[in-house]
């Protein structure tokens, strides 16, 4: 690396400032966001697996015999595994600072920590919301090519693209502030995997009736519901309650313990 | 202008930075000297913000850190080039700071000209070399134009030309006015860039004087006397107290005492001198001398190395004839 000459620093006029505050917290989480190629390959992963799932089930169905089902019929079993892409994806957007140690240019850049952690979390909804829309779409179209367009209905793709949206917002955020108080990329997505997958599974296999109710209020029950539009054992609007206390109580721990702590 | 105000960090009954009070004055390069583990590094981060203290308060033109609207404006650091995430590029980097803080992004490609990136703009920062990424974070610092500017160990990993870059930066910096405060643990390089010293030891500052005043009060620095008489001197000498040391069979090497007093005392036995003169000592010795009892983390000296002189000029065989008088 050559030496640059004598070095001049002083600039001939005082820099105007341009934004800044909150505002531009979110331009800077933004571009780091968006100059990261995991970030594109965690949304390409979760549209490419939603629409390989969508293909595989509505054919399925087809094969079954089964045509003219509502184009939202297969969109909750759609995100449940193209999901954890985008759980990924919102691990990394603060683990993945805490990991390379550049979470201490953010904090210094952004010395309020629940400025820097709710500028990450605009972001975050932002794409989430996006990409669970798409997935959503997907679904329906993919429900509408291959079996007929016979069951469209506004309420269904309300649900479908609306629906996977919100759940895709309140997972994601649920994982940022698990990430925020965890740290640790690993950690949070197997934390993550233990509460989306593991609560409904356990409940089936043990079949207690107090685990069982806690399975009912699980992220994933309240969000086949909002996705489904279907009304056991609540309907939609409880279903969104139970997905934003989720998120609520993730980001409120994962904000105590960022405020308190050294970077 | 960085004022610390009794700053302490704790980790348990561990004291990392015990009750620092320092204000570190703008156009001037204030270096940061200690022993590994002396703190240097947790003080830099509690300015910043990073680490809470424990109590006391650190204090820049005046408010918190966290306080300041864009704070790299007010003052830009350099911690370690370890603080950039290795996918972005080095213009990302520098982009997504300079938006957070209300810097014009066209000040990045200034910085990155300034710092002699610019060929390596657009490659990621995990691809580049422990010096290329000091550079990065030195741009980062700049980025805002701030009053202050804060490196820790900003020579780590440069090589012999970017240390003089380096160097020129930080004296160029303070010519213009502003706060350079810089930490090291290498005490040639604060010797050629320091106009004040700070030195810390188990978080507790031993000095904060002008670089020149912690040479002076060095009780390192002696007077060397060649005199065909060296004997008759010496214990003239010994009864007002002073150390000798006989580095050679005319030569003196005399401490505790002053230039003009061993002169006078030669003067009283009539000795013809050969030479009477000032040794001072290099910052090395009077730096190791203040944090003698303070190395956290110290090895036993090599067998030997306690009877090796510290004086720079003798050549071994002079060593060889020393004589503890």
């Amino acid at each position: 690396m050559a030496a640059t000459t004598a070095p001049t620093t002083a600039r001939t006029r005082p820099v105007p400032a341009q934004g800044g505050g909150f505002g531009g917290a979110l331009a800077a989480e933004w571009i780091k966001l968006r100059g990261l190629r995991s970030t594109w390959t965690c949304i390409g992963l979760t549209l490419a697996m939603a629409a390989g799932i969508a293909l595989l089930g509505t054919y399925t169905m087809v094969q079954n015999g089964m045509t003219g089902m509502d184009a939202n019929a297969l969109t909750p079993t759609v995100i449940m595994i193209p999901q954890f892409a985008l759980i990924t994806l919102a691990a990394l957007l603060i683990t993945g600072e805490y990991a390379t140690g550049s979470i201490r240019t953010t904090l210094t850049t952004v010395p309020r920590r629940g400025s820097a952690l709710a500028a990450k979390g605009v972001i975050l909804s932002l794409v989430a919301l996006t990409t669970g829309a798409l997935v959503g779409l997907l679904s329906a179209l993919i429900t509408i090519g291959v079996a007929g367009s016979d069951g469209i209905t506004t309420a269904g793709l309300t649900h479908g693209i609306g629906g996977t949206a919100a759940y895709s917002v309140a997972v994601s955020l649920f994982v940022l502030g698990l990430g925020a108080a965890l740290r640790s990329t690993a950690g949070t997505v197997a934390t993550t995997i233990a509460v989306v997958m593991g609560i409904p599974m356990i409940a089936t296999l043990v079949g207690n009736e107090v685990l069982n109710t806690v399975s009912e209020y699980s992220p994933t029950s309240a969000g086949m519901v909002l996705i489904g539009g279907g009304a056991d054992p609540y309907g939609w609007p409880v279903a969104l309650m139970v997905l934003v206390a989720w998120a609520c109580a993730a980001v409120a721990a994962g904000y105590a313990l960022l405020r308190g702590r050294d970077a | 202008m960085i004022n610390l105000r009794g700053l302490t960090k704790r980790y348990g009954d561990k004291v990392a930075v015990d009750a620092l009070t320092l204000d570190i004055a703008p156009g001037s390069v204030t270096g940061f000297l200690g022993p590994n583990g002396a703190g240097k590094s947790t003080t830099m981060r509690m300015i910043l913000g990073l680490d809470r203290p424990t109590a006391g308060q650190a204090l820049i033109k005046g408010r918190p850190y966290a306080e300041l609207k864009h704070p790299m404006r007010e003052i830009g650091a350099l911690l370690d080039a370890k603080a950039v995430h290795p996918g972005h590029t080095a213009r990302t980097h520098l982009t997504a700071m300079a938006r957070s803080n209300g810097i014009p992004v066209s000040r990045v490609d200034e910085v990155i000209e300034t710092v002699g990136l610019t060929e390596v703009a657009g490659k990621r920062a995990g691809t580049f070399s422990l010096g290329m990424g000091q550079r990065l974070g030195i741009a980062g610092a700049l980025l805002g134009d701030p009053e202050i500017v804060m490196f820790d160990e900003p020579v780590n990993g440069l090589d012999p030309d970017g240390v003089r870059w380096v160097r020129d930066l930080m004296r160029a910096l303070s010519a213009e006015g502003r706060t350079v405060f810089v930490s090291s643990h290498l005490m040639s390089e604060m010797q050629h860039t320091a106009d004040q010293l700070v030195v810390i030891g188990r978080g507790k500052v031993i000095a904060d004087a002008p670089i020149a005043e912690v040479i002076a009060t060095s009780s390192v620095n002696a007077v060397k006397v060649r005199t065909p008489r060296a004997h008759e001197l010496a214990q003239q000498l010994a009864v007002t107290g002073a150390r000798i040391d006989r580095t050679a069979e005319n030569e003196l090497i005399v401490t505790g005492s002053t230039i003009e007093r061993v002169g006078e005392i030669a003067h009283q036995i009539g000795a013809l001198l050969l030479e009477l003169s000032p040794r001072s000592a290099s910052l090395e010795q009077a730096y190791m001398e203040l944090t003698a009892a303070s190395v956290e983390y110290g090895a036993p000296a090599p067998p030997g190395a306690a009877d090796r002189a510290d004086w720079s000029d003798h050549n071994g065989a002079d060593q060889r004839q020393k004589e503890q008088v």
